[in-house]
């Protein structure tokens, strides 16, 4: 499902048009209004921009116009500097004042050449193509005619996708200008690739800078300064801005990423494991998990077993006050050899992953709760209820959504964490939040039908905002471990 | 340029450089580079022999044949032994010769056939292990050198 979150733009048009059209083409056919998201969400927005392709250009040439102004060289020449210094302008100016040779300076950045070739009279032929024509070429007085200069162009820009292009000649080094470039291929299709691979360029080498990762978005998203934090774009993708994946506080993104990949190479375990179908405990009938909500009914009529989807203990027992999120290690008796100790090894990461991919599982399945919550909506607007009154039921399922997220990358935190008195209580902040968060899905699985409609909202509305007071303590205290170091990890 | 126009440009250049590079060889009478002739009537494919030098495979003979393609020289031409050869450089499985000169984001289009032949002379008596290929070679090479010029040597042997 896409996030409703609140989207914060500034000094980008364009991109608050793309914003409303996307607004009014929502297929639920209900146009979607800015609300107040988290208060964490609304204060780190206020230093993200998203800028599509023409503003990226248009702050390109600024900082480009603005290095020109100081060090009075050319634009082609100052992008190459910016490039160089990963458009850095303190640090490129920096180096250029400490420097103290000018001239060393920039045959270290490749825009004048090291050497000069002697140019010799009249016609000559060009090295390229063997025909005598006219020549020409760039401060190095390496020449070929235009045709093999555009021939040369157009290859590195369509095969090679290089917006730095260096002289044809062997063993020059020479960076050939925007100008240059732009004076030897006219075709517009070769100008505009080009000019997008500039921009391309720009946002990959630039640490401020991130592309969003959404499905057909081109945009990207500006930040203030570095850091892994949640960024989301104007089509409404959420992601990290340091690796560019799904947010996923509380795990950091080295963890993530080897997280990420040890799901990959046991990719067979996942087979193994099943996890769309488990059996029944009591009549061992196969039973496929339809919904989010971890409480489990066997349908076979015979039998009428309830219980937890993930420890598939009896739900009497279980209820939604049971916490089965701790790992309990004691269980694993003296492995014997390194069969042994693989075989727990190999129990523990499936004890994790089974209530990730839960988790994940649950998130999508409750992706169709917007079509319920669509509906009952509807409804609700239908007997007397204003449209604003009935908002409490899409807060309640984007909530939802965030918790299932957290919880999913809780257990992958857990996973790569030592034992100890801080795993304990950040265990018990899971267990919370898990708990929460199973019966507000309850709630808006189970109860969405047959409440009426005051009690209903009286309900939903204190259990979620009850379910985001966990969820904020658990990752504060996640946010503070990692700041004062406190977290040990086994990896 | 129309692309029509722009592939019959590309192949007049191609042919040009090919007679022009061929003709060049035979002037500068280089004396490593023996039998260099084209194999396939249809496609610029190059068989040649080349006759080492330095310790190593002094007066040792290498078969190869050198593929231009139709976009040579904005692209780089591909370079092969027609047999094995135990070398950080070489790919044991394809006997394609993997030097930095040719790969497509490092090639220059003034450099010639005779600059890769040079190269490759280069390469037989010092390797790249910068990026290595045949990930053995390069580790006897490194931390058993003994061991590394009886396996290439006799290798060498077995074609001569």
């Amino acid at each position: 499902m896409n996030s409703d979150d609140e989207i914060y733009m500034e000094g980008s048009a364009s991109s608050e048009d793309d914003m409303d059209d996307e607004c009014l083409s929502d297929d639920d056919g209900i146009a979607r209004h800015d609300q107040s998201a988290s208060d964490y969400l609304n204060k780190k927005d206020k230093d993200n921009e998203v800028l599509d392709h023409d503003s990226l250009e248009a702050e390109m040439k600024k900082a480009i116009s603005e290095v020109e102004a100081v060090l009075q060289v050319k634009t082609g020449v100052c992008r190459i500097l910016l490039h160089k210094y990963k458009w850095n302008k303190e640090s490129l100016l920096e180096r250029f004042y400490e420097h103290p040779d000018t001239i060393a300076f920039l045959i270290d950045a490749q825009v004048i050449p090291r050497q000069q070739e002697v140019i010799p009279a009249g016609d000559a032929e060009c090295d390229i193509c063997c025909s005598m024509d006219e020549l020409s070429g760039l401060s190095c007085n390496h020449r070929a005619c235009a045709e093999c200069w555009q021939a040369y162009l157009t290859n590195k820009i369509v095969s090679d996708a290089q917006s730095e292009i260096e002289c044809m000649a062997p063993n020059c080094k020479l960076l050939i200008e925007d100008e240059k470039v732009l004076s030897y291929i006219s075709d517009p299709t070769m100008v505009s690739k080009y000019r997008k691979l500039m921009v391309a360029s720009y946002v990959e080498i630039n640490c401020l800078l991130r592309w969003c990762p959404g499905i057909d978005c081109g945009k990207a998203v500006k930040v203030s300064h570095w850091e892994p934090r949640l960024v989301v774009c104007s089509c409404g993708t959420c992601f990290c801005f340091s690796c560019g994946q799904n947010w996923h506080e509380p795990l950091n993104c080295r963890h993530l990423k080897k997280w990420i990949k040890k799901c990959q190479d046991d990719s067979e375990t996942m087979n193994w494991i099943n996890a769309n179908t488990k059996d029944c405990p009591k009549c061992m009938i196969p039973i496929e998990k339809n919904g989010g909500c971890n409480r489990m009914l066997c349908t076979n009529s015979g039998c009428r077993y309830e219980f937890c989807w993930m420890c598939l203990e009896p739900w009497t027992k279980h209820g939604y006050q049971y916490a089965c999120n701790g790992y309990d290690e004691t269980a694993v008796k003296n492995p014997q050899d390194a069969q042994e100790i693989s075989r727990a090894n190999l129990k523990r990461y499936l004890f994790y992953f089974n209530r990730y991919m839960g988790h994940e599982q649950s998130l999508q399945l409750e992706g169709k709760l917007n079509i319920k919550v669509a509906k009952k909506m509807e409804q609700m607007e239908n007997m007397s209820m204003s449209w604003i009154e009935v908002q409490f039921l899409r807060k309640a399922v984007d909530i939802l959504s965030e918790c299932r997220r957290t919880l999913m990358y809780t257990y992958a935190f857990a996973f790569y964490l030592k034992k100890d008195n801080n795993s304990i209580i950040f265990e018990s902040n899971q267990a919370n939040l898990e708990m929460e968060t199973e019966q507000l899905s309850g709630f808006l699985e189970r109860d969405l039908e047959d409440e009426d409609l005051v009690t209903l909202k009286q309900k939903v509305q204190d259990k979620y905002r009850y379910v985001e007071q966990r969820r904020k303590v658990l990752l504060d205290h996640c946010a503070e471990g990692a700041e004062q170091d406190i977290w040990q990890y086994n990896d | 340029m129309s692309t029509l126009q722009a592939a019959a440009h590309g192949r007049i250049v191609q042919l040009s450089r090919i007679r022009k590079e061929i003709a060049d060889l035979a002037k500068n009478k280089r004396r490593f580079i023996k039998d260099f002739r084209k194999i396939e009537k249809c496609k610029d494919i190059f068989q040649f022999k080349i006759i080492g030098d330095g310790v190593l495979y002094k007066n040792m003979i290498f078969t190869l044949t050198l593929d231009v393609n139709v976009e040579y020289p904005f692209k780089p031409p591909y370079l092969k032994f027609c047999h094995n050869v135990y070398h950080p450089n070489v790919d044991p499985v394809t006997c394609e010769l993997c030097s930095p000169m040719l790969l497509q984001e490092n090639w220059k289009p003034e450099t010639t056939m005779e600059d890769v032949l040079l190269n490759l002379i280069v390469l037989l008596n010092e390797p790249d292990l910068s990026r290595p290929v045949n990930i053995d070679a390069a580790h006897d090479y490194i931390h058993n050198k003994v061991e590394f010029v009886k396996k290439s040597t006799e290798l060498a042997k077995k074609w001569n």
